[in-house]
């Protein structure tokens, strides 16, 4: 798989589409022109495409200099390398419905959507060492799990549920909900710099998903930062050198300079 | 019109003791107030579950415009207390003034309440009153468990939010009639019950364990207010209707609103609470939504029982028709003079309440008393024993003392406890009573057909009054010319072809082929009025199918202020030949009658012996006998000249061309000499009968 690095934004940017076509048309993806063509002319922050190495990118997190994707269907969790896009290892999860994932510092936490809880999950041996109850919204109407990110000892999880969507955020160590707030927005993924909280809202297939951001300690007040041409975004998290988010749509994997 | 409960009895009394009254709508207010909470702050647009704070809130608010609610009377609550400059067209503020009162905080939304409850004359807020209506749309999060208890978000910080039990209490001391809440976030079921009692309908978004959701429509929106809001505007954003009015009453009731708009594709499931079972009868575009009785009859097809109606054709109520047997068919005749004909009525109650012993009261009056109750003169009057909430029904009483042919105005006014009419002739600005303009005459078609009414200026101001004719459907070959005395200036005529009469009376011609003729900057005084004429032919060719069709409405800058239909049909010649003996015998047998004219007696004798005989079938015999009537009529000259100098001249002329008509044995020219001549006739005899 080629990848392009776009260290000169502007000279690149037609090598990038070329090679994305190429990348869209492996995966068989049936969005990709138009909002590959937004994204690349309308997002000056884009740094970085890579094809996502599975076909059902669900869950995406950053550990030791390195991408972790997890594939929904295949229930595979990959690392990949941030810039070749090479899968370098795989581990299968004996997880029911894994669909999010983040780095604590010291272990990746896995969300199971079906069980509702959050593994410890050892990344150097692939066991699973304990877990917490993920938070469940007292609601009857349809709603589902987001992405995922840690704050110090905060884990935050976003839950997608309309006008009763929520990011909860817990102790890390023992699953105790120490608030909760609207997003003003469907929420997919999450990620956070130890200070901002980044959420990437959904906004259907017909609307440029919208980036916001808010300070982890004031969450009531939140801007929007950013329009992304992505159609169908499952998570995002801040990497060394910006922010990466996954559109399952497209099976594609962007980084963006975060603002 | 509704009118406060301790002055219904006095204002009852003064009715039946048939005094002339004002009725109390001048005096007591009854206002419709809304109170619109949106309980975030739009940055973005086009962005879910963010933008709909404005969005939906913008649709609430226009819905309320187009119902009768003022600006004045919706307070809004949203945001920063800025309205937010959305970049779609229809999503910007088309008022001269924000909407946005205030920022929403909980201290501003118990303060709102707090001031609709006790008033507050620095922010220019009255406290409601028992005969008030009051609405409130609340949008965004809310959170709720098991128990059913709804908490709402306000800006989403936790301080802020306002408890189902804190929204009960808080509105609770506001005075009401009724009041109604439609609710559009999550668990907002779980407010019904801290709410509910038998004045109050609440229409939640969802169960109390359910979340609500926002869907893409012509931008993104909360389900239940896109949906809610397209039921009460009986259309979508984009103008597509939709059928809210399921009765088809042309109202759309708060419970009709819930049935079209929850039977439509959604997230949750829309709740209704409705204790006292008035959501069937709260119409928020009635004057006071929920009344208790609320009964009119209808100024127009498109009459909803607003006040004041629209002013297009609002003189041709379709609740008020006659007919010439008593057939119950509800298609207006017009009336036939010197026989019985039957009037009816239809009225429907739309308050929540039964109304009881409604007076019907049926009149006419000269067309230039149309907004004048004191100078009415009763037909008869029917009453209604009971008329159930949301019930219609017919009225009919018959009708013999039918006045000489000519142009009146015919009304209707209700009358029952609770709702009396007011002191308005005016019909579009009471909903008790209805007019229509009628034509008292004789089923004429084929030849020249003439009749005459009133142009005038019935406001207290002199104005320039445009005359139009719209020719809605004219013949070719048909021919209409219109008549106006010299005292009848203007400034321009469009459509028509002008020459003077030797009476120095404007001729226009109207050009068939015009869609419309227009007189243009006619200045009267207030009350001035004059009397025109219109002639109206078919063409000789015409079959008994063919028809002709003016609309003229008396307009001021453009808005209509009156007017009359005036329909002509062709029937088979025997049948026009009876029917204008018919009219000509009764309106000499009157002229007889009123100056003791033994020409007159012997006209009407004459004319009587071929109607009765059935000989007016007879051509040969219309012709003959048509001889002996003319001159009998023109032997009437003097005695006009004597009655009527204005009109005398004209009537001798008539007299001359029917002589003439008689000379030349044309039936079909004979009858329209013999109707130009009985309309004149008619006409003098109705101006004497004024000066009575």
């Amino acid at each position: 798989m080629k990848v392009v690095k776009m260290c000169n934004k502007t000279k690149l940017l037609g090598v990038v589409w070329v090679v994305l076509w190429a990348g869209v048309g492996c995966l068989g993806s049936q969005d990709g022109p138009e909002y590959l063509q937004k994204t690349s002319r309308m997002d000056q922050n884009v740094l970085h495409v890579l094809a996502s190495p599975v076909l059902d990118p669900r869950g995406l997190t950053w550990a030791k200099d390195r991408l972790w994707v997890i594939d929904g269907k295949s229930r595979l969790l990959a690392r990949v390398h941030p810039e070749s896009g090479k899968m370098e290892h795989t581990w299968e999860l004996s997880i029911a419905g894994p669909t999010a994932v983040a780095w604590d510092g010291s272990f990746l936490r896995i969300l199971d959507a079906e069980k509702q809880v959050v593994y410890r999950f050892d990344p150097e041996n692939g066991k699973i060492l304990d877990f917490i109850q993920a938070p469940r919204p007292d609601i009857e109407s349809k709603w589902s799990y987001g992405g995922m990110a840690v704050v110090d000892s905060d884990l935050y999880i976003a839950v997608s549920a309309g006008w009763c969507s929520k990011i909860y955020c817990m102790d890390l160590e023992t699953g105790k909900i120490r608030k909760d707030f609207f997003p003003q927005c469907d929420p997919r993924g999450l990620a956070s710099d130890g200070s901002r909280l980044w959420i990437l809202a959904y906004n259907t297939s017909k609307l440029p998903a919208k980036l916001n951001v808010r300070d982890v300690n004031q969450t009531s007040k939140h801007r929007f930062v950013q329009d992304l041409w992505v159609a169908d975004p499952t998570d995002m998290v801040m990497g060394d050198n910006g922010l990466w988010i996954v559109d399952r749509q497209s099976g594609r994997i962007l980084q963006l300079q975060a603002q | 019109m509704r009118i406060q409960s301790g002055k219904k009895v006095a204002l009852l009394l003064a009715v039946l003791a048939g005094l002339q009254i004002a009725t109390a709508e001048e005096a007591i207010a009854q206002e419709k107030v809304a109170v619109l909470i949106s309980t975030g702050n739009t940055t973005s647009d086009d962005t879910y579950y963010h933008s709909e704070y404005w969005y939906d809130l913008m649709l609430m608010y226009r819905m309320l415009i187009e119902n009768g609610f003022t600006h004045d009377n919706i307070h809004v609550l949203y945001g920063n207390g800025s309205d937010f400059a959305s970049t779609h067209t229809y999503y910007q503020n088309p008022y001269a003034s924000a909407m946005t009162d205030y920022a929403v905080s909980r201290t501003n939304i118990q303060n709102i309440f707090n001031w609709l409850a006790v008033g507050n004359a620095a922010q220019g807020i009255s406290a409601m009153t028992s005969n008030d209506f009051l609405f409130v749309w609340w949008m965004g999060h809310g959170s709720g468990g098991a128990a059913c208890n709804t908490t709402f978000d306000v800006m989403g910080i936790p301080s802020q939010a306002v408890t189902d039990t804190e929204l009960a209490a808080w509105t609770a001391p506001i005075a009401h009639d009724k009041r109604a809440f439609v609710f559009m976030t999550c668990h907002s079921g779980g407010a019904m019950d801290n709410l509910q009692d038998v004045v109050t309908v609440s229409m939640p978004s969802c169960t109390c364990a359910q979340s609500s959701y926002s869907d893409s429509y012509d931008v993104v929106h909360g389900e239940w207010t896109y949906l809610v809001a397209a039921a009460l505007r009986k259309m979508l954003p984009d103008t597509t209707g939709v059928t809210s009015d399921a009765d088809g009453n042309l109202l759309v009731s708060l419970q009709e609103t819930f049935n079209w708009a929850s039977s439509q594709p959604m997230g949750s499931t829309p709740q209704l609470s409705d204790l006292g079972a008035i959501a069937p009868c709260v119409f928020l575009k009635s004057k006071l939504p929920g009344d208790d009785i609320e009964i009119y009859s209808r100024d127009h097809g498109f009459d909803d029982g607003t006040v004041p109606s629209n002013y297009s054709t609002w003189f041709h109520g379709p609740d008020l028709w006659v007919r010439h047997f008593n057939d119950g068919i509800p298609v207006h005749l017009d009336p036939e003079f010197g026989q019985t004909n039957y009037v009816y009525g239809n009225v429907h109650n739309i308050g929540c309440g039964t109304a009881g012993n409604i007076s019907v009261e049926f009149s006419w009056v000269q067309q230039s008393g149309w907004n004048n109750p004191a100078a009415w003169n009763p037909i008869a009057t029917a009453n209604i024993p009971l008329l159930p909430s949301l019930a219609s029904t017919s009225v009919v009483v018959p009708w013999s003392t039918v006045p000489v042919p000519g142009t009146y105005c015919m009304h209707t006014r209700l009358n029952t406890a609770g709702d009396l009419e007011n002191a308005y002739g005016e019909a579009y600005r009471d909903n008790n009573k209805v007019q229509i303009n009628v034509e008292v005459k004789d089923t004429w078609a084929g030849a020249g057909w003439m009749h005459f009414f009133f142009v005038e200026n019935a406001s207290k101001k002199p104005t320039s009054v445009d005359l139009a004719f719209e020719l809605r459907f004219v013949p070719k070959d048909a021919q209409i010319s219109l008549e106006l005395p010299p005292e009848i200036r203007f400034e321009k005529v469009i459509g028509a072809e002008i020459s003077k009469n030797p009476d120095g009376w404007t001729v226009l011609h109207f050009v068939p082929s015009q869609k419309r003729v227009m007189v243009f900057g006619v200045p009267l005084a207030s009350m001035e009025k004059h009397r025109v004429f219109m002639t109206t032919v078919l063409p000789p060719t015409s079959n008994t199918k063919q028809w002709l069709e003016v609309m003229f409405t008396e307009q001021v800058r453009g808005r209509t202020k009156g007017g009359i239909r005036i329909v002509r049909r062709a029937g088979k010649p025997e049948q026009v030949v009876c029917q204008v003996l018919s009219t000509k015998m009764h309106v000499f047998d009157a002229v007889a009658e009123r100056f003791g004219l033994d020409e007159a007696r012997y006209v009407a004798k004459l004319a009587a012996k071929l109607v009765e005989s059935r000989e007016c079938r007879n051509m040969d015999a219309f012709r003959e006998i048509m001889g002996e009537i003319s001159k009998l009529e023109c032997a009437l000259g003097e005695f006009m000249q004597k009655i009527s100098p204005r009109h005398a001249r004209r009537y001798l002329r008539a007299c001359k061309d029917l002589d003439a008509a008689v000379t030349k044995g044309d039936p079909g020219d004979i009858l329209e000499k013999q109707q130009k001549l009985t309309t004149i006739t008619s006409l003098v005899l109705a101006e004497d009968i004024l000066k009575d």
